[in-house]
């Protein structure tokens, strides 16, 4: 049995053109007046911090504040 | 069995505390064992809370639940909130509420007090069915006027919507009305069998599945605010791309929840209030006599802590998703299991592994087309 982790290696360029797509996406839309308005209440999907999240860090998986 | 190939090194990130046990409406899926009494936590008590805070080392957030928040009433709650005002060892303050008691008055303290604000919302009218007051009258109108309020002060604020039979079919109705409602996020939570709710019927995961194709679907077309479940699969996502080595550290989350009586329990605040003589009812100490800095060391003293470690340890054998997941709910695990040290619950094939495998499938079609 392959962890997920593996498996979605295979679909390594489908999955990484959709993650830049879903950020130009957002890019595009903040020219939009609603969008731009619900966007200045949020943060803006940020792939940064995410080698550290799940590097090192439970807390946003298994952490209770996120999920009530 | 495999040990694990990391040290687990609890923390602390979040606190909850409870401000008071009552709440005005009475939801046929709530958890909560003592929102019938009312009890208030004391000007004396948040004041200890607060300095236990500055003990800690690391900055904090503090979300305010486990009962209604605003039940307490305004005076009450500006005067126990008063002693965290200036705790520089507070990064931010949430309330997690029904919204029903959201007047002016309290969106100005909210605006003032930068607080963030969660509104538990099911959905349309017909989607609320189970959220209702004292008398069984449905509160979907008095939430609506709440978040009117918010929105004429101009606060942002998220909502958490609970999925259970009766609305798992309207995926797409649920993600437009939300974006109309003006939200910034949405996190989804299916019903759960957790504490005093004890009538949950297990949904079929096929319903499951095609709720989440039919919200990704929606939000795909729109992507006007953020799903909450959405966005952490795609860090996942992310993450796994790269391929980076995980480090020999992981940080858990203890989540201490402090009630209204200074009772402290770790892990799950769906623990809280629930009595269950094998674990001394998930009480860890008071906050009169145990500082929240000593919870990172003391906490592996207590058998759920270390039945959740065997439970981490045992879900890291068994599943695929592991990376995903990171090893489930403890409450999760206790309250549908009865046991802490197991492994799958609902919350795992809802939540991650049904989320998941959608989510690769939409991600795979969507970066291929």
């Amino acid at each position: 049995m392959d962890k997920i982790e593996v498996e979605i290696q295979k679909d390594k360029a489908a999955l990484s053109s959709f993650l830049t797509k879903i950020k130009k996406n957002q890019d595009e839309r903040a020219e939009d007046k609603v969008y731009a308005q619900v966007k200045s209440n949020q943060q803006q999907i940020d792939f940064s911090d995410a080698d550290t999240n799940y590097a090192n860090n439970f807390s946003d998986w298994t952490d209770w504040g996120d999920r009530h | 069995m495999r040990d694990l190939p990391f040290n687990i090194v609890p923390t602390v990130k979040k606190v909850v505390i409870q401000p008071g046990t009552f709440c005005n409406l009475n939801c046929s899926y709530c958890y909560l064992p003592d929102k019938d009494r009312v009890n208030m936590l004391s000007v004396e008590l948040a004041s200890t809370i607060s300095t236990s805070i500055e003990s800690l080392s690391d900055k904090v957030s503090v979300i305010w639940h486990s009962g209604e928040p605003l039940s307490c009433g305004l005076t009450h709650f500006k005067k126990i909130f008063e002693p965290f005002k200036h705790n520089s060892q507070i990064t931010n303050h949430t309330i997690q509420t029904n919204g029903t008691l959201l007047n002016d008055e309290w969106c100005s303290f909210i605006k003032a007090e930068n607080i963030r604000v969660g509104i538990s919302l099911d959905g349309e009218e017909s989607d609320n069915a189970a959220r209702v007051n004292r008398k069984g009258k449905p509160s979907f109108e008095k939430t609506l006027a709440g978040i009117r309020n918010l929105n004429r002060n101009e606060i942002p604020f998220y909502i958490i919507s609970v999925i259970s039979e009766r609305n798992i079919n309207r995926a797409k109705e649920i993600y437009d009305f939300m974006t109309g409602l003006g939200a910034y996020s949405l996190g989804i939570n299916f019903e759960e069998q957790e504490g005093k709710n004890i009538l949950h019927k297990r949904i079929n995961v096929k319903d499951v599945e095609r709720f989440w194709n039919e919200l990704f679907d929606a939000w795909y077309r729109s992507p006007l605010i953020t799903i909450r479940e959405f966005e952490n699969c795609f860090r996942w996502m992310q993450y796994s791309l790269k391929n980076v080595t995980d480090l020999p550290i992981k940080k858990l989350e203890l989540i201490p929840t402090i009630n209204c009586s200074g009772d402290i329990y770790i892990l799950s605040p769906e623990f809280s209030g629930a009595q269950v003589a094998q674990y001394n009812n998930f009480i860890v100490g008071n906050i009169k006599n145990l500082p929240l800095s000593d919870l990172p060391k003391s906490c592996s003293n207590h058998r759920y802590y270390q039945d959740h470690i065997e439970g981490i340890r045992n879900c890291f054998n068994s599943c695929k998703y592991f990376s995903f997941c990171g090893g489930g709910q403890a409450s999760n695990k206790f309250f549908e299991n009865k046991c802490i040290s197991s492994t799958e619950t609902n919350f795992c094939i809802n939540t991650r592994k049904s989320l998941l495998n959608v989510l690769i499938n939409k991600s795979i079609y969507y970066g291929q087309n």
